[in-house]
Parts: structure tokens; sequence; C-alpha cells
């Protein structure tokens, strides 16, 4: 078939002037104030070189932050999409109820913010305490005190709030290759446990491409749930990079070495974001 | 009766004992997702003392309140914002699946080194943590009149695209081309081509993202609480947050506020949920 | 027929989208033309009003609680001066005013806006107007601008007058006993809470206070309570207001223990005495909307700004209450901390006449008759002006705040405004969290606040 340039050019041209002028040309005025002193007040901006970047690499927090946040996101990224994409296994089926269950489960998407760590908050000190207390399990006491149960509150608030999400994305690729697909392999006679390995999860790989990468994505920049559950507490121990570059920038007022840490941030998530973006296409067939 | 029963074949009494184990399994699942929201709806039937002496329990003849929906529907002077929100959404949404299925799709028909390049760019882009760009975006949108209503719009739209797009490409992948190769054939132009052809194709993945992104910018706070600047064009987001002051939470008026934020866009996905069930039914048929 | 249907839905959507967006824009610009009509008539109606010029003017603050106070001011004001038009743009959630207003400078920057202690006058610095020539100057005791002078110029007008200490039901304690009286020093607030604690435990309170757990609750959570509060009395022995902090290469921390005696005597009257580490759990409503104000503990380490809180939850508490000083042992015995937290400030970009506008609206919501009752009825805030009359906050906590004004008997309470940037909660606040968990000795706690406040002032 022939493809004209222009074509190609003129379809992309909306989206890609509107995400320039939002996203681009602001991530770069960014990536020339990381070579700054700018505090984010003054109207001058002294040059200082690399020395940001030296900072940061001294800076306890914002390591800890990094190791905090890389295992957090491996473990929410696990298990958001394992419990995502079993809740569409679920809803996809034939049963009275499936289709309220969708709206269920995705509800927690529309709890944001402060109203989210309140709730949560009581969920995790108040009841918790309450089941601990009269079940004798221990391990329910004083969670969000320490570091431990601060990371964990951080994965099951993340796993309720994000798994609805996916869920979402993995029923429009189900429905995609159900109706089609499941025919045939029925009328081949496969039962529903090998049709799953089979037949649903390799033609599910593109959606599984984009999964991954969105889990991923919000897990390392996650920074609502962090503050409204922990605020990074006790002592800075649960603080995620996203919140740890925005106390640089606005509570400490060093916007350079925030934006330092914000270019670092990037080139590492970018390299774990493409290397699986690849990985898992690799893996995709097309129909 | 009983016996049309016994004649029934294993394989249906199969299919019922799945579909009672499904039924229990939902509600379970269900409940457990629902609990915070059911506290979240109790809590806004109580006064404050109620919710801090007991925030499980249900209300009582002492907590029980009816007030905070009138009172949080009138603080949040709740028409206006619920206008505000729903014109801001609407267009800003309507517009990101415009851009982004048509960027989308050359990106997928196109197997060009631009293409990936353009592509991977979008994509890295959702890694950015959007508190990294807010300052300079400011001065952007300042210097170019931003600051106003048309200007959040466009900025859903900036930042939009990139999960859009990606969402767009991974279905678009699956579309087969012969369809579009036969149109072309027959002398549809692009815009012809791209409308009549390759959007119907795209209904079910249109509904997903607009819900997603109906969703997101329903209950943005951050980015209008920087751009909307006057009074009367404040979102329902904007308003709950005014629950909230420094040393002053009011948490039974924000329960109830929250749930009346929530109704529109509940309602809004059941609607959704139902033409996506229908277009399914639909596509299985043809 | 399908395809058709859904072009003509979908073209009929972007069209729609196309309309609502132009749509967007006429009423951008057509409310913009019915604002200047308006202005313009309403000037015409007051062509009487000298230097009747239009001037609108934006004001970007924090103080959620009192913004039906302030637009209640703005009205007043607005009638009187037809010709000025305001706008208040409030910044809700809690905390992040800072971050939010560093955004707005950037975007469209407001004419009144708030500022802290002396970084903040530091970092504004090239945007603060000088208000000097005012005159409600002379009506404030010089303390009260220590933090926003910058040699002769006045950078800033005091928001209200706050103090903190620890606040009791004095009703409870007096049930079990303990006078009010009797508590005013560190040693005697330790018997008559010793007392209290007694009597729960022995249950001797329960028929009164069902809801009665503990003595105290102790938000550790909350950075700026065990950073900011607690740590203040303990600065206040080192520098006597919060620029001279600020101007501290080094911090000497002579009352750190009397910081470890308060930290651990408030712990150790809480539900979790034994397992301090919960404590870093607790937030500011579980101790105060879920623990003072429903009597489930009888005192907290709070000030005069938690009465709208009490209020929201059950009025009655708020009568029962009253506030002891905050004794640093050997230290402050006796006297509350109390000082501005937050100042006004006029931004020196903006037009004369806005400026002039802005100035005169300050001055009449602080200064004139109708002002002062806003100010004081609809804001319950407490000031430090001289000349409010007969006019006084009417809650427990407030008078109880003026009442050691008048007495002379404060210690200034925003010291650790002037110490580095995150400092307080960051530093002083986490180490302390670590200390409670039993992470870290408290000889570790004092050696780390010394050594960052150090390093922190080098960079």
């Amino acid at each position: 078939m022939q493809k004209s340039k222009t074509r190609f050019w003129l379809f992309l041209a909306p989206a890609l002037i509107a995400f320039a002028l939002i996203v681009l040309i602001p991530t770069i005025m960014g990536f020339w104030y990381a070579f700054t002193d700018w505090n984010g007040i003054s109207e001058r901006a002294n040059f200082v070189g690399v020395r940001n970047f030296v900072t940061i690499f001294q800076d306890q927090t914002f390591l800890h932050a990094f190791g905090f946040t890389a295992l957090f996101a491996l473990c929410a990224v696990v298990l958001v999409n394992v419990v995502g994409f079993a809740l569409a296994l679920l809803v996809t089926q034939a049963f009275p109820g499936a289709t309220a269950l969708r709206g269920i489960f995705f509800m927690p998407n529309l709890i944001g913010g402060l109203l989210l760590g309140f709730t949560w908050q009581f969920i995790f000190t108040s009841i918790f305490t309450a089941i601990g207390k009269a079940t004798g399990m221990h391990f329910l006491i004083g969670w969000l005190s320490n570091p431990q149960t601060g990371f964990w509150g951080l994965v099951i608030l993340t796993v309720w709030q994000l798994s609805g999400y996916m869920m979402i994305i993995y029923i429009a690729q189900i429905q995609q290759i159900q109706e089609s697909v499941k025919e045939a392999a029925r009328i081949d006679g496969a039962g529903a446990g090998s049709m799953l390995v089979h037949i649903t999860m390799p033609l599910m790989m593109p959606a599984f491409t984009i999964g991954l990468f969105m889990t991923i994505s919000n897990s390392f920049k996650m920074f609502d749930q962090n503050l409204a559950l922990t605020a990074g507490g006790p002592y800075r121990a649960t603080e995620m990079l996203a919140l740890n570059i925005y106390n640089s920038a606005f509570a400490e007022n060093h916007l350079g070495i925030a934006q330092a840490k914000a270019i670092i941030f990037l080139i590492v998530v970018a390299a774990i974001g493409i290397t699986q973006l690849t990985l898992t296409k690799r893996k995709e067939v097309e129909m | 009766m009983e016996n049309t029963q016994t004649v029934k074949t294993g394989m249906h009494r199969k299919n019922v004992t799945k579909k009672v184990v499904f039924v229990i399994v939902g509600i379970l699942l269900g409940l457990l997702f629902l609990f915070p929201i059911v506290i979240l709806l109790l809590n806004s039937f109580k006064n404050q003392r109620g919710i801090f002496m007991n925030v499980l329990g249900f209300p009582d003849a002492k907590t029980f309140t009816p007030n905070n929906y009138p009172q949080a529907f009138k603080f949040l002077d709740y028409t206006t914002s619920f206008m505000n929100s729903l014109v801001i959404t609407i267009v800003s949404t309507a517009l990101i699946l415009l851009v982004s299925s048509m960027a989308a799709w050359v990106l997928v028909r196109y197997k060009t080194k631009a293409s990936s390049v353009i592509f991977l760019l979008f994509a890295a882009a959702m890694l950015i943590p959007f508190q990294c760009v807010m300052l300079p975006l400011m001065s952007v949108g300042s210097a170019l009149h931003m600051i106003n209503r048309v200007g959040l719009v466009i900025m859903y739209v900036g930042f939009g695209t990139s999960m859009s797009i990606i969402m767009f490409h991974g279905f678009i992948k699956n579309v087969p081309e012969e369809l579009e190769e036969a149109a072309t054939i027959d002398g549809c132009n692009s815009i012809q081509l791209f409308f009549i052809i390759v959007v119907p194709l795209l209904k079910t993945i249109m509904i997903t993202v607009a819900i997603l992104n109906v969703m997101w910018i329903w209950n943005d706070y951050l980015l209008p609480s920087l751009v909307i600047n006057k009074a009367g064009w404040q979102t329902l987001p904007l308003k709950t947050y005014l629950f909230f002051g420094q040393f002053s939470k009011r948490w039974d008026l924000a329960s109830a506020g929250l749930m009346l934020c929530i109704i529109p866009i509940v309602v809004f996905y059941l609607a959704c949920q139902k033409y996506i069930v229908k277009g399914v039914t639909d596509g299985a048929i043809k | 027929m399908k395809g058709k249907k859904l072009l003509a839905l979908v073209t009929a959507g972007a069209m729609c989208a196309a309309a609502l967006a132009g749509c967007g824009e006429t009423t951008g610009a057509s409310s913009g033309a019915a604002g200047s009509t308006a202005a313009g008539t309403s000037a015409a109606s007051a062509g009487g009003v000298a230097n009747g010029k239009n001037v609108s003017i934006n004001i970007f603050q924090f103080k959620v609680e009192a913004k039906d106070a302030f637009q209640k001011a703005i009205d007043a004001y607005q009638k009187k001066n037809p010709n000025v038009k305001i706008n208040m743009e409030t910044v809700g959630g809690g905390d992040d005013y800072g971050a939010a207003l560093k955004t707005k400078m950037k975007s469209d920057p407001p004419v009144i806006f708030n500022i802290g202690g002396p970084q903040d006058v530091k970092d504004w610095n090239s945007k603060l107007e000088d208000l000097s020539d005012q005159k409600w100057i002379s009506h404030l005791p010089a303390d009260s601008l220590a933090d926003v002078k910058d040699g002769s110029k006045v950078l800033g007008m005091p928001f209200d007058l706050e103090g903190y200490g620890i606040v009791i039901n004095r009703k409870m304690f007096e049930d079990a006993g303990v006078s009010y009286d009797s508590m005013l020093t560190y040693d005697g607030m330790k018997k008559g809470f010793d007392t209290l604690k007694a009597k729960i435990e022995k249950g001797d309170m329960k028929s009164k206070y069902p809801q009665l757990e503990a003595v105290m609750e102790y938000p550790a959570k909350e950075t700026w309570v065990i950073g900011d509060h607690d740590i203040n009395s303990t600065l206040g022995q080192d520098f006597k207001n919060a620029t001279e902090a600020f101007n501290a290469k080094e911090l000497p921390f002579k009352a750190s223990d009397g910081y470890k005696k308060i930290i651990d005597f408030q712990a150790s009257y809480t539900t979790n005495a034994k397992s301090r580490g919960t404590l870093n759990s607790i937030d500011y409503s579980t101790s105060l909307e879920g623990g003072l104000a429903i009597e489930r503990v009888a005192a907290i380490e709070q000030g005069n700004w938690i009465a709208p809180s009490v209020t929201s939850v059950d009025a009655n508490v708020l009568k029962k209450l009253d506030m002891l000083p905050f004794p640093v042992p050997g230290f402050s015995d006796g006297k509350w901390p109390v000082g501005v937290p937050m100042y006004w400030a006029v931004n020196k970009d903006a037009d004369a006449d806005k400026k002039a506008a802005a100035k005169d609206f300050l001055n009449f919501m602080y200064q004139s008759d109708e002002g002062k009752q806003i100010i004081i009825n609809d804001a319950k805030f407490a000031v430090a002006f001289d000349n409010y009359g007969s006019l006084k906050p009417s809650d427990p906590l407030n008078q109880r705040i003026m009442k050691a004004v008048a007495d002379k008997k404060t210690m200034p309470g925003w010291v650790y405004n002037g110490a580095p940037p995150t400092w307080t909660q960051k530093v002083a606040g986490a180490n302390v969290q670590k200390y409670l968990s039993g992470e870290e000795t408290w000889d570790q706690v004092v050696k780390n606040c010394k050594d960052q406040w150090k390093s922190m002032r080098a960079s």
C-alpha cells in the first residue's frame, strides 16, 4: 500500500504539538535547571556545572528513597498485574453480577489524595490493631509506625487501588481476542486451563506490555499515596523518589538539586521501562 | 421437571457449579474492594463526633445526621463546580481521544525509524513525575497565556496523549490491516480511511481510554489548582480540598462531598460498561 | 450502516468538542468583557469617589479556616470602594502553601500573599514591598515584627497571634481533684498528671468520662509537633528570636536535656507508653478530633488554633479546655510560647495603584472597626495590635494566650522558623521518631541535630 509521509505527520501533528508544548519543553527547561543553583524563586540562576549531581550521590535520603522505591515497584508491579489480570479473567466470565463487579473493582480509583490516606490510616492503625488484639496476631499491631509496615501498607494500598485500573486494560484485550479465538479453540477441544496458557496468555501480550509499563511508571513516580498514607515517615524511611524530589524542590528550595535528581530518576526508570517494553514486545504475536 | 433436569448434560451442571463459585468469589472480593468506600458512605451520614468516636460503626441516634449532604452541596457550590468539571472533562477527553487515536494509528502503520522514536518518546514521558515539570510548565503556560480554562484543556491533552497513545498503539497492532488496504484501493483518502474504516474498529478501546481519562481528569487536583485562578471556575476537587484546612479538617462534610463527586463518575462508568458489553455482543454477531 | 452511524457519532463528538473549546474561549472572553463592563458601571456609579480608577487585585492565602471571614472583609471593603475588585484564592488541603506560592509566582503573580519567618523573607526579598510607612505599625509591639524586618524596612504584616502549650481538659482534672494553678511548672504538672493517671487506671473516671483511656496522646507522626513545636522552647534557650537562629552557623543546643524530658513526659502518659515506637503512626487528627475532643484523652500539646476543630466535634468540650505553659524543665516553667507564625506581604512588582489598594485593604481588614469585628468574631484570631479595645476572642484558649501576653509570661514561639529549611521536621523530628522507636539513643539524636545544622548552614 502506498503510504504518504504527509499523512504520517498530519495525523501525528496535533498530539505531537500539544505534547511538545506541555511535556517536552518544560522537561528540557527542567534539565537546564539541574546545572544551576536556582532556588525556584529568584530571577537569577547561576550555572554550577555538575555540582548538583555530585551532591545528590552523597545525599543519603535520595539513595535510600531510590532503593525503597525500587523494592516497592518490584512488589507492586508483580502483585498489581497478577491481581488485575485475575480480576479481568473473573469478570469476563458469564455469571450474575459480573458487570457490577467490574464497577466495584474499579471504584478505588475514584477516591484520591487525602481521603484515601485517611481511610487507610484508620484501617491500618485502628482496624488492624483491633483484629490483632482480638485474635492475638501481634503482627497486626502498630502498622505504619515502622519502615516495614509502612512499606507493606503502601503496597497493599497500591494493589487495592491500581489492580482495578489494570483490570480495565486487560478486559479490553480479553474482549478483543475472546470471541473469535476462543470459539476456534473450543471447537478444537482445548480445556480451560490449556486455553488460558496457550491461547489467551500469548494473545494478551500486547496488554501485558502496556500493563507492566504503566505499573512500573506509576509505582516509580508514586506521590499522592505516599504523601497521604505515610508522608515518608517514620524518619523518612518510607519516602519515595517523587516525594524526595518534591521535598528538595519545594521544602529545601534546592530546585537545581531536585532537577538533577529528576534526571537520574528518569534515566534509570526509562532504562527499566524500555527494557521491559522491548522484552515483552518480543513475545507479542500480531494477529 | 425433575426429569428434564436430570436429562441435562453433565457439562451444564459443571457450568452451574462454576457460576456459583464465581459468584461467591466475586462477592468476597467485591466486599474487600468496597470496604473503604462503604466506610466513607457510612461516615458521610455521621457528625464529626460520630466519625471520631467510631469510624467503622453504623451511625446511631446520637451520631446520625442527614445534614452533611445539603451542607456539602452548598459549600461545594455544586451546580457550578459540577458544570466546570463536566465541561473540562468532556472537552479534554474528546480531544485526547481524537488526537491520540490519530497519532497511534499512523505510529502503528508506519514502521519507520521516526515512528518508533516518537513512540518511545511518548512512552518515556509517562515516567516523568508531574511535580518535576510543574514549575517550568507554569512559565511556559504564562508566556503563552494559558493560565485559564482553555489552557487547562490543552495541558490535559499534552499530558493525556502519552498513556492514550500507548493504549491505542497496543490495540491497533491487533487490528488486521487488510481492511484499510482494501479501502485505499477503493479510493478512500486518509481522512475517510481513518474515520470510516479505522475508528469503528476502535470502539471498545475508545471507551476504555475514555474511562481512564475521564476518571483522571475528573479527580485531578494539582493541575487545576495551579491553572484555575478565578472564583466560579473551580472544579469539584478544588472545592473538595477546601474542607481541609491547616489545622481543621472537616471529615464529615468531606465524606459527603466526596460521595457527591463520585456519584456522577460511577453513573458514567456504568453507562459505558453497558455500551462495552453491548459492543462486544454486536461484534460477535457480525 | 454501523460504520456510518459511528462515523456520525465521532464527527459529532469532534465537532462538539471543537464547539465546546470555542465556547470555552468565548465564555472566557465574554466573561472578561462582562467583568470590565461591570467594573465600568460601578466606577460610574462611584463617580464621586476620589481616584476612582478601576483596580483589581488578587490575594493568594493559605488559611482555609479563615477564608469565609476574609471574604466577608473583602465584600465589606468592595462595598466601600466599588472601584476595587478583590479576588481571593485559598490553598486547600493543608500545608503545601510554599510550593503553591512558588508556582503561582511563575504563572499569575498575586498582589497579596503570605510569608513565614526569616527564610521566606530572604528568599522572597526581591518581591516584598516595604510597609514601614503603614499606620498600623505603631500599634504593634516591636518584637512582633522582628522576623520580617530588613534594616529599617518592614516586609510583612502580622497575620494573627498564635500560642501553644499543653492543652488540658481543665474540667476533667478538676474532677480528679487537680487544680489548674497547681500545674504551672513541670513538677506541678507531673504531679497532677500522675494523679489523673492513677485515677484512670483505678477506673474512678469511668462513670463521668466513659471514653477516657489515658492522660495524653502524642502524635509523633506529625513532625511539626515533635519537631517544630517541641523543639522551639529548646531553641529559645539558644536564640532570642528566629532571626538570631537564622544567622547561627552552629547550634549550641543548651537545653537538649529539657527537650528529651518533654518528649519522654508526653510519651509516658499515652496508651503506648510501653511501646513508644507505635506513637510514630499517631497523627494530628487521632490526637485532636479523635482524642482530646471526644474526651478520650485529657491533654495534648497544641495551640489556640485547635478551637475550630474542637467545636466541629463537640462545642461543649471547647468550654472545658485550658492551656498550661510549655515546660522545658529548668528553663521555661510558667511561660507560653507565643508569636506571629505568618505575615501578609504585598508584591513589590505589582502596579503602584494595585499596591496602594492592597495596603489600604490590609489596613481596613485589621484596623477599621468593621474589620476588627471580622478578625475577632469571624476569623476568631488573637492579634498583636494594641488598639482592639474591648474586643476579645471568646474561647478559653485564645483568652489564655491574650492573658499570657498581658501578664508578660510569654517566650518567642516561632524561633524554629529560623532553623535551616526542613531541619526542624526532617532532622529533629525524624531523629526523635528514631529515638521513640528505639533505633537511636538520645546522644545520637543530639549529635545528629547539631551536625546537620552545621552542614546545612555550610551548604
